[in-house]
């Protein structure tokens, strides 16, 4: 079983290398951490948090709009794609089961997502420590809790965008339903919440409700165990995370059982599709 | 003779609408077998039945557990390959997926005539090159049953050759070669049995020497005569001996049984305005003509 997966998976990988697709993301996370760090040093407002604690916050926020974006990007025609090129039909004729398939193709396109994460941010994190004169042991914690929070948060846009990529039969359609949910979740998600906040004001929501919301958005949960962490409230979104009582430990298991759903879903609809 | 695929009123339906329609068919260890049908007639789908990838909708079947195991291998009609990888890369992940013996991948890719491109990556393939990959890769572990959509379908003359070859040696081996085509060129070289698939059901099928016989089918014979030549008179001697004629202008053409062949060619060469003479026998083709446009 494990032979199968690898070896899909193997392939799958060689493909991302293969399209520079994993060199190409590393890259443009690392440019665009690199953009954010720069324009970190210039001093804004009088916020008393130490610069790298806020680079990292905005790292945080540059993961929520893109992390998302890009595992939806890589992942959205993993089915569809291989279904409308004819290696689907292929592939299933050999002795190789249906889940065994989604589980190596999904597990080789976290897995390159997770290598741009690590050497993209890992990078820009390098030099960033090299100049930090206060390195304590919290800075690095936030560090690795971004690091690892992103990759959960890609696992979720990647099982999402393979449950987008099951259903539908055209690729066209699965980059259609990749985009709606993006802004769903990015944008449309948080202004509703925000409006539902404002009007009513926070005190009116129950400290339950509020969890519940925040739970059934990935991002939010990665706000709060990323951002809300960090204890700045320089945007409105982080003081949502801040007035959550969600632990970090349930934010964890939030996200993973965000990637287990959908993509349990899709290996059953997988199961269920008629070629 | 053991029998690898036995369906019985076999059905299939994708939602509301059926595709397939009660097919039963035989098919023997050993025989090469023929899929015959229009675009659209159901073949492909047949063909997904066979390979393991769907399910009947209803119906019984009764085959030796073959689908989705090393036993059984497949070539889909259309490119498959993933184009960034290499001839040998991809063979090798195809081999690993079927748990194949690795050292064979240089003598298969010798066999199919693209050896010389092993280390190429496939997106500089030409079109019959990948499909002669295609078929490599449906050799690799010494498959017992061969399946294949379309395989003539764009081919050059040396590789439908190189192909017919191919399974005529699996064969010679013992091994089933299924194939399914829309065109009837070769059919009888590489097929032994037919089945014609016509709106989702079997219009016909058995040994295609077997059907010819039975369908009884007119041979042609194409006659180019001198100009301004009475035509009755080359005809009215031979009327009894065909089934029917056509005459444009200096061309007659006589449809005929094959047992009239000699006493027809006698009378018609006994006329010295007879110029040329074509002579097209029943083949495949007739029969596909006697199914799909009767």
């Amino acid at each position: 079983m494990t032979h199968t997966i690898f070896t899909i998976g193997l392939r799958e990988l060689k493909n991302s290398i293969g399209n520079h697709y994993l060199l190409g993301m590393t890259f443009l996370l690392a440019m665009l951490a690199s953009a954010l760090v720069m324009l970190g040093d210039t001093p804004f407002g009088s916020a008393s948090a130490s610069p790298l604690s806020m680079q990292i916050t905005s790292l945080s926020s540059l993961s929520i709009f893109f992390i998302p974006l890009m595992a939806l990007f890589m992942s959205y025609d993993a089915i569809v794609g291989e279904y409308e090129q004819g290696s689907l039909l292929l592939i299933l004729s050999y002795p190789v089961k249906r889940y065994q398939f989604i589980l190596g193709k999904f597990f080789s396109n976290w897995l390159s997502l997770s290598i741009a994460i690590i050497f993209g941010y890992g990078s820009i994190f390098s030099l960033l420590f090299l100049n930090e004169e206060n390195i304590n042991i919290e800075l690095i914690n936030a560090y690795l809790t971004l690091i690892g929070t992103s990759i959960l948060l890609g696992g979720v846009f990647i099982a999402i965008a393979y449950l987008i990529s099951t259903l539908v039969n055209k690729r066209s359609m699965a980059i259609i339903y990749c985009i709606a949910v993006w802004l769903f979740f990015i944008i449309f998600f948080d202004m509703l919440l925000l409006i539902i906040l404002v009007n009513e004001s926070v005190y009116l929501i129950s400290a339950d409700t509020l969890n519940n919301l925040l739970l059934l958005n990935p991002v939010d949960i990665f706000r709060i165990v990323s951002i809300g962490e960090q204890g700045n409230n320089l945007l409105p979104l982080q003081a949502i995370a801040n007035i959550s009582t969600i632990s970090s430990f349930a934010s964890i298991v939030a996200l993973l059982t965000w990637i287990s759903l959908p993509l349990g879903l899709s290996i059953y609809l997988f199961k269920k599709k008629v070629l | 003779m053991n029998t690898i695929i036995d369906y019985k009123n076999v059905c299939f339906s994708y939602g509301e609408q059926q595709i397939l329609f009660d097919i039963c068919l035989k098919i023997q260890k050993g025989e090469s077998v023929a899929i015959v049908g229009h675009n659209g007639a159901g073949k492909t789908t047949l063909i997904k039945l066979l390979i393991g990838v769907m399910s009947p909708s209803s119906g019984v079947v009764n085959s030796i557990k073959y689908a989705q195991t090393s036993k059984l291998s497949f070539m889909p009609e259309h490119n498959a390959l993933y184009n960034h990888l290499t001839g040998i890369e991809s063979m090798n992940y195809y081999a690993g997926l079927k748990k194949a013996d690795k050292s064979s991948i240089m003598g298969i890719l010798n066999l199919v005539n693209i050896d010389f491109a092993a280390n190429k990556k496939i997106s500089d393939y030409s079109k019959g090159m990948k499909q002669r990959l295609m078929l490599a890769q449906a050799l690799l572990s010494k498959p017992e049953i061969l399946i294949l959509d379309e395989p003539y379908s764009g081919l050059d003359p040396n590789s439908r050759r190189l192909f017919s070859q191919i399974f005529k040696q699996l064969q010679d081996q013992g091994k089933s070669v299924i194939f399914s085509s829309h065109t009837l060129d070769g059919l009888k070289d590489v097929a032994s049995n037919v089945i014609f698939i016509d709106k989702g059901r079997v219009a016909l099928s058995g040994n295609i020497n077997t059907i010819m016989q039975d369908l009884n089918l007119d041979s042609k014979i194409e006659i180019k005569l001198l100009a301004n030549t009475n035509i009755d008179l080359i005809i009215n001697p031979i009327k009894s001996l065909v089934s029917s004629h056509t005459i444009d202008n200096n061309r007659v053409t006589l449809f005929y049984k094959e047992k009239h062949n000699i006493k027809l060619l006698k009378s018609i060469t006994s006329h010295p305005q007879v110029i040329d003479i074509d002579i097209t026998k029943a083949n495949v083709n007739n029969i596909y003509h006697h199914i799909y446009n009767k």
